[in-house]
């Protein structure tokens, strides 16, 4: 290790520019301290990410369970009139991907689908049945969640808001069978 | 030096620094507290509805029963999770759901009660929450979902 050269005075009083800087170096020296800005700012950026909610929004559809004792039966005999439409949900192919939606209504013989029987059930509102029809939602077994939440939206965006999802598996109702 | 420090007067000021520190310090700890007291929510792939006829889940005062996914579940008796409680899907199970659902309505009459399930589960483990709600005097469940991404 060899020892630092040392400092000719004489040169930098020959040099004009060296000379200036030695002057400013002598003044005191306003320097910011830097380390409590920095700890705010950190704080700040912790309260930021807390308060953002990184969860994506969620939204609920409204489900009135029926009450205890007002079990309505679809096979009631003393309800005739206002039988209400069963419809059945079965999901099926590879993984459940695929769902397939029957009614026992002929009128909704052509819906397969919930967005199908959303519009075929909008156009008999009020032409051959009132809004205060019931339906009966009855998923299979193996009926996927997603698609049983997609036909219980279709019928109540089509304005029937008195729906009932039975227990898995208790409809008679079955792929194949004439409506 | 020191006699210029005798004539002068002190000068009082104070240094805000530690102070704002401080006070972050303890806002951060009250929303930690208040992330932590929520309830616990399980990660789920919620149902995704086109042209949704849904609302906000309501917030102020709420119970959520969460189906848990069979790749998330813990054993046999974690097939529901109402906060950090699971219960089961024997009867027996399904009875203390309905007695825990029973008692935060009884707690707290305006509580709404939230049921999320992934959009993958077959109806056949959802129906059982369902019921349960039912049998605990709930008049109503809000059905979680996720809002249609705009595409």
């Amino acid at each position: 290790m060899s020892a630092p050269a040392p400092r000719d005075d004489r040169v930098i009083e020959h040099d004009p520019r060296r000379r200036a800087h030695a002057q400013r170096a002598a003044l005191p020296v306003l320097n910011l301290n830097l380390t409590p800005m920095i700890d705010v700012v950190f704080l700040l950026m912790i309260y930021f990410l807390l308060i953002t909610q990184f969860q994506p929004r969620e939204e609920a559809q409204a489900y009135e369970l029926p009450k205890e004792g007002d079990r309505a039966e679809p096979t009631d005999p003393f309800e005739l009139p206002v039988q209400p439409v069963r419809i059945a949900v079965e999901s099926f192919g590879d993984g459940g991907q695929a769902y397939r939606v029957t009614s026992d209504l002929s009128l909704l013989a052509g819906a397969t689908s919930a967005r199908a029987l959303g519009e075929a059930l909008r156009a008999e509102l009020d032409a051959t049945m009132g809004d205060d029809q019931r339906f009966v939602i009855e998923p299979a077994r193996e009926a996927r969640w997603e698609h049983t939440l997609a036909v219980f939206n279709a019928v109540r965006g089509a304005g029937y808001p008195s729906i009932r999802l039975a227990p898995p598996g208790e409809g008679a109702l079955r792929i194949g069978d004439t409506p | 030096m020191g006699r210029r420090h005798q004539r002068e007067p002190a000068q009082v000021r104070a240094n805000l620094t530690p102070m704002i520190d401080v006070v972050f310090l303890l806002i951060i700890f009250f929303l930690l507290v208040a992330q932590i007291s929520r309830t616990r929510r399980v990660e789920l792939d919620l149902p995704e509805i086109r042209e949704a006829q849904a609302g906000e889940a309501s917030r102020d005062q709420q119970v959520i029963i969460n189906v848990v996914p069979l790749s998330q579940s813990l054993g046999a008796g974690d097939s529901y999770r109402v906060g950090l409680r699971s219960f089961g899907r024997d009867g027996a199970s399904l009875e203390r759901l309905t007695t825990e659902l029973r008692r935060s309505l009884e707690r707290q009459p305006e509580t709404s009660l939230l049921l999320r399930a992934d959009r993958t589960e077959s109806y056949e483990r959802v129906h059982p929450a369902i019921k349960a709600a039912r049998a605990a005097g709930f008049e109503q469940v809000e059905l979680v979902t996720r809002p249609e991404e705009a595409s």
